[in-house]
C-alpha cells in the first residue's frame, strides 16, 4: 500500500500498480453484516472506438487519500456500512483491476448503495487522470469532470 | 512574485511545471488569466480543459478568488477521470 487512511468503519488507500482483490475482507466482514459487496473496475481492452492495452494513472496523491477519505467518512455517516476502497497509481494492463471497492451492512440494500455511492462519487471527485496506451505504444489522455470550486 | 505550477494528467504534455510571474496581492483567477496566455501560444487546444481545471495548495483545492500570498507552489488540476 502506497498511502493510506482508515476511519472506524472504513479503510482508503492508493497502490502501485494492479489492485490486490483480495485484502479486503478484513476490511468488511462483521458478523452483525449479512451482505458484502465488491466492485473491481478493470482495465478492458477498448474505449470510444480505440484499443487499449494498458492504463497509466498519474494520481495527486495528497489531495487524493484526503478525497477519498473524506468520501469513506461521507457514506459510512450516511450509511451502516462498513467500506473498503483502494485505487491504483501507475501503470495497470487490459484485466488487471484499477479500482477495488468493497462495502458489507446487515442487509443487502445499504451495501449495494455504498458500493454504488463510492464508484460514481470517485469518478468526479478523486484527483486520478487517465493515459490509455494502445497496443502500438501511441496514447492519449481521457477527459473527465471538473473539480473547480466556484 | 514568482509561481509554480505543476502540472497533472494531460498538462504533463507541455512538461513538468510552468513559471510565472504575477504580481503581489494575486488571485488564483491571475493566476488562470496568466496560464491562459501561456497556453494560448503553446497549445491552445488545451484552453478549454483549462477553463474546465482547478489550481490547488497543499491539499486544498483553491477558488478563483483565493489568494495566493504565501503559496509558490500550485498544482494544475484538469478534470478527473478515476476508476
Amino acid at each position: 500500500m502506497r498511502v493510506s487512511q482508515s476511519g472506524a468503519q472504513w479503510f482508503c488507500g492508493l497502490v502501485d500498480g494492479p489492485c490486490p482483490t483480495d485484502q479486503w475482507s478484513v476490511h468488511v466482514e462483521d458478523p452483525a453484516h449479512g451482505a458484502i459487496n465488491t466492485f473491481y473496475g478493470v482495465v478492458r481492452n477498448h474505449n470510444d472506438g480505440h484499443a487499449a492495452a494498458s492504463v497509466d494513472y498519474d494520481v495527486h496523491e495528497t489531495l487524493a487519500i484526503k478525497a477519498l477519505g473524506a468520501l469513506c467518512a461521507e457514506i459510512v455517516e450516511a450509511l451502516p456500512v462498513r467500506l473498503y476502497v483502494i485505487h491504483s497509481c501507475g501503470l495497470v494492463a487490459v484485466g488487471q483491476a484499477s479500482v477495488v471497492i468493497a462495502s458489507s451492512s446487515a442487509h443487502r440494500a445499504e451495501a449495494f448503495e455504498a458500493t454504488r455511492r463510492c464508484i460514481d462519487e470517485l469518478k468526479v471527485r478523486v484527483p486520478i487522470w487517465k493515459r490509455e496506451i494502445a497496443p502500438d505504444a501511441s496514447d492519449r489522455w481521457l477527459d473527465g469532470h471538473s473539480i473547480r470550486r466556484d | 512574485m514568482q509561481v509554480t505550477i505543476t502540472t497533472l494528467g494531460v498538462f504533463r504534455t507541455l512538461g513538468p511545471e510552468f513559471v510565472l510571474d504575477i504580481a503581489d496581492g494575486a488571485t488564483v483567477f491571475d493566476v488562470r488569466q496568466a496560464l491562459e496566455s501561456r497556453i494560448a501560444a503553446d497549445a491552445p487546444s488545451l484552453l478549454d480543459t483549462l477553463a474546465r481545471s482547478a489550481f490547488a495548495a497543499d491539499d486544498f483545492v483553491l477558488r478563483d478568488d483565493d489568494l495566493i500570498d504565501g503559496a509558490s507552489v500550485l498544482a494544475l488540476l484538469p478534470p478527473v477521470a478515476g476508476g
